[in-house]
């Protein structure tokens, strides 16, 4: 008859492992990152009807003398999407304990934030938007802030995380703050998305 | 704790160090229960004055053929919307916040609020905001303001306060989410932690829209696209909120409080569970209100009656739905008609007054569907209730059963806010006034409405032969609320100040796990984390040989 007792690799007085760790930090960034859609479709939205009003009285949309040149935005989009994937290079590196791959991402994660951000003042340069007196110019002028403002969040919560990371708070163990700042980040990227569509490429 | 930290609430060393009384533990305090008694306070203290803004807006309606307190149609918009604004977003919302912040996570189990210095910084960050709210009123801001510069500060502080509600929504949810206690599912999770979540997963999918339009209106004002003249338009940055059926979101929190309460104060707890927490939660289908009222859906006329339609016959039967099964733990039970009782039925049969007063406001697209086109130019065919200060008496009704609502929960959790029970007389006169206000002020702006007084905000008052006697019913109705949430402030005062009898005997003891805290709780809330197998884990303790174990405190090694 077999030992049974030969196959009884596990103690029996092996305490229980402790509880799951809440992700807390995930959730609520998660949250955020749905009020931030939510927010910015709805803004969108907004722009979408009162344009379609102006334009059904046959009066152009864009002030004269307004453009829109699509390489920039373009160019922008191509920066988000390599964005997106330093970010989540980011992710996989910390997860695999890889600290100079880590750093290498964040770093240029950071730096295509940078990037989209001189661009589009750039873009706003070009465009040549009046301030004042049209309602096309408050409507995309607030689009851009908004998005620029989501891209200066999610840059800060790539640094903190960065950081955090930096200070051995984050690695394969544990790497929830990554795995949220990464959310964030292709938050981030969806509303750049949603502009790039709505007022870059629709006019 | 860090912001970022998530390290598990669960660990004894983060639940904070004991409170201390002193000026700078108290503000710097990242307790949340001192934060609920804050935001209770400072919702209360809001409340009231906006409960006197909107009295001194309803004196001017009395009389209709000059201006009485204003001075001409912009200052009684800006008086009009200040006591609007800051009775939402200033007093109720926050006294939910506040009820929301102190309960959850003793209903749930967990030591502290996750989050618990953003959550500190939430409610400074609210204060702050209101108190510049109010300021750019005082100096000539606000819808129909005179001044530039004070219409963008109130642009930014109304964004600041909805922000501090959002991130303080986001905390809440964020603990309910995921800082349970051992063994507690959601289906476990007491009824008002349910609703609490409802509610603010609501407020986090729908106050973005409101975020979008402020900073929308924050460049159109900033760089002169809103003359002078226009400047009263901005009222409709909060109608999304301030108008059905959206407004209906404070049914969500009220009903599952009283579903708590009414379980607890008839020594039958509501059996039928998962309806009632299906009921609470298909009243979030409101938010389809919010496609209505937005700013930006392209939309049909046909599109927007039909989710008129959907939205209000949808707010009235998960109201009726609650209060049913509610009902039925009144009907085998044996009631304490006490004012944590009677304040939340009362509450709830208002807010079911208020959906069905709503129905009303379908006559007009019904009646657009069932009447030939030829018939719409003929203004006696229809009742026209859309664009009158209809919807403002309907508000009127939700204001009343909110405060009802907010009462009974006080009353009822008295014990563990304060350590101490409030003041019966004291309770039972706000909830008469309450009640009593709330049906005048919602008969009054409802006929007012029926009797084709335009909705505010106008460029002069006017209506049909009797809306001044309307608007003086409307009056009397506020006033009443107004009493009804002073002699409630008054009571919990006391309680707060130890004016009233200690809770060691409050006479009632509910099943959830935050009767099985001392009253009030200490810190760190349970002595160590809590495991339960029920709903009703504090009915699962069973002696055993003579010693007390219970799936809450003393004995941890509790089956999870």
């Amino acid at each position: 008859m077999t030992d049974i007792s030969l196959y009884q690799t596990i103690p029996v007085d092996v305490p229980e492992s402790p509880p799951a760790r809440p992700r807390l930090l995930l959730i609520a960034t998660s949250l955020v990152a749905a009020a931030v859609i939510v927010g910015y479709v709805g803004l969108a939205s907004y722009y979408a009807q009162v344009r379609q009003g102006v334009l059904s009285t046959g009066q152009p949309w864009l002030p004269s003398g307004v453009t829109i040149p699509l390489t920039q935005p373009n160019f922008m989009l191509l920066t988000m999407a390599f964005s997106a994937v330093a970010m989540a290079w980011a992710l996989s590196a910390v997860r695999h304990d890889d600290r100079p791959n880590a750093f290498i991402a964040f770093a240029l994660t950071l730096m295509f934030g940078f990037a989209q951000i001189a661009q589009t003042a750039y873009l706003l340069t070009l465009m040549k938007m009046p301030a004042a007196g049209n309602p096309a110019a408050a409507l995309i002028y607030t689009m851009v802030g908004v998005q620029l403002a989501t891209m200066a969040m999610a840059m800060g919560y790539v640094v903190a995380m960065a950081l955090r990371t930096l200070g051995g708070g984050y690695s394969a163990r544990d790497y929830e703050g990554v795995l949220s700042a990464t959310v964030f980040w292709f938050t981030n990227v969806g509303v750049y998305i949603i502009l790039w569509y709505a007022v870059y490429i629709t006019k | 704790m860090a912001l970022t930290e998530s390290r598990t609430p669960t660990d004894a060393r983060t639940a904070g160090a004991p409170e201390t009384a002193t000026l700078d533990g108290l503000l710097g305090s990242a307790d949340h229960k001192t934060l609920g008694r804050f935001w209770i306070a400072g919702g209360l203290t809001f409340l009231l004055g906006a409960l006197v803004v909107s009295a001194v807006a309803g004196i001017e309606t009395i009389d209709l053929g000059s201006f009485t307190v204003a001075s001409d149609a912009d200052q009684f918009t800006q008086i009009w919307s200040l006591g609007r604004e800051v009775l939402l977003f200033g007093g109720l919302l926050p006294i939910l916040v506040g009820l929301a912040t102190y309960l959850v996570p003793l209903q749930i189990g967990a030591p502290a609020i996750a989050f618990a210095r953003g959550a500190a910084g939430a409610f400074w960050a609210w204060l702050i905001g209101t108190v510049l709210l109010v300021v750019s009123y005082i100096f000539n801001g606000g819808p129909g303001g005179g001044k530039a510069d004070f219409v963008v500060l109130w642009t930014v502080s109304l964004g600041l306060v909805i922000l501090a509600l959002l991130w303080a929504m986001v905390i809440l949810a964020t603990t309910i989410l995921g800082a349970r206690t051992i063994g507690m599912t959601l289906d476990r999770t007491p009824f008002a932690s349910w609703s609490f979540l409802v509610f603010c997963l609501y407020g986090i999918l729908t106050l973005p829209l409101v975020v979008a339009d402020l900073a929308l209106t924050y460049v159109r004002v900033r760089h002169g696209f809103v003359p002078l003249d226009a400047r009263q338009t901005l009222v409709g940055v909060t109608n999304l909120f301030t108008y059905a059926p959206t407004l209906f979101w404070l049914a969500i929190p009220a009903l599952g409080m009283a579903a708590d309460t009414i379980g607890v104060h008839t020594a039958r707890p509501v059996m039928l569970r998962k309806p009632i927490m299906a009921a609470v939660g298909a009243l979030s289908v409101i938010s389809f209100g919010a496609v209505y009222f937005s700013f930006g859906s392209v939309r049909t006329v046909d599109f927007n009656n039909f989710m008129l339609v959907l939205d209000i016959a949808a707010t009235a039967l998960p109201i009726l739905a609650v209060l049913g099964l509610a009902g039925e733990s009144i009907r085998r039970g044996t009631p304490r008609l006490n004012v944590a009782f009677i304040g939340s039925l009362l509450g709830g049969l208002l807010f079911l007054l208020a959906a069905v007063t709503a129905l009303l406001g379908l006559f007009e697209p019904v009646q657009l569907w069932l009447i030939d086109n030829a018939d719409t130019g003929n203004p006696d065919k229809l009742l026209i209730l859309n664009g009158t200060t209809f919807h403002d008496g309907l508000r009127g009704i939700v204001v009343g059963a909110t405060v009802l609502s907010i009462t009974g929960a006080l009353h009822h959790w008295a014990p563990k806010i304060w350590g101490r029970t409030m003041a019966e007389p004291l309770g039972f006169a706000a909830v008469l006034a309450a009640a009593g206000g709330g049906v005048l002020w919602g008969l009054g702006g409802v006929l007012a409405g029926v009797d084709n007084q335009p909705a505010y905000p106008v460029s002069s008052l006017a209506g049909g032969d009797n809306v001044e006697l309307y608007n003086l019913i409307a009056l009397i109705g506020i006033v009443a609320v107004a009493a009804g949430a002073l002699l409630t402030a008054l009571s919990a005062a006391q309680s707060a100040v130890g004016r009233t009898s200690a809770a060691g005997a409050p006479g009632w003891s509910g099943l959830t796990l935050e009767w099985a805290t001392s009253s009030p709780p200490s810190p760190g809330n349970f002595d160590q984390p809590p495991v339960v197998r029920s709903a009703t884990p504090l009915a699962d303790a069973v002696p055993e040989s003579g010693s007390a174990e219970t799936t809450t405190g003393t004995d941890a090694g509790g089956e999870a």
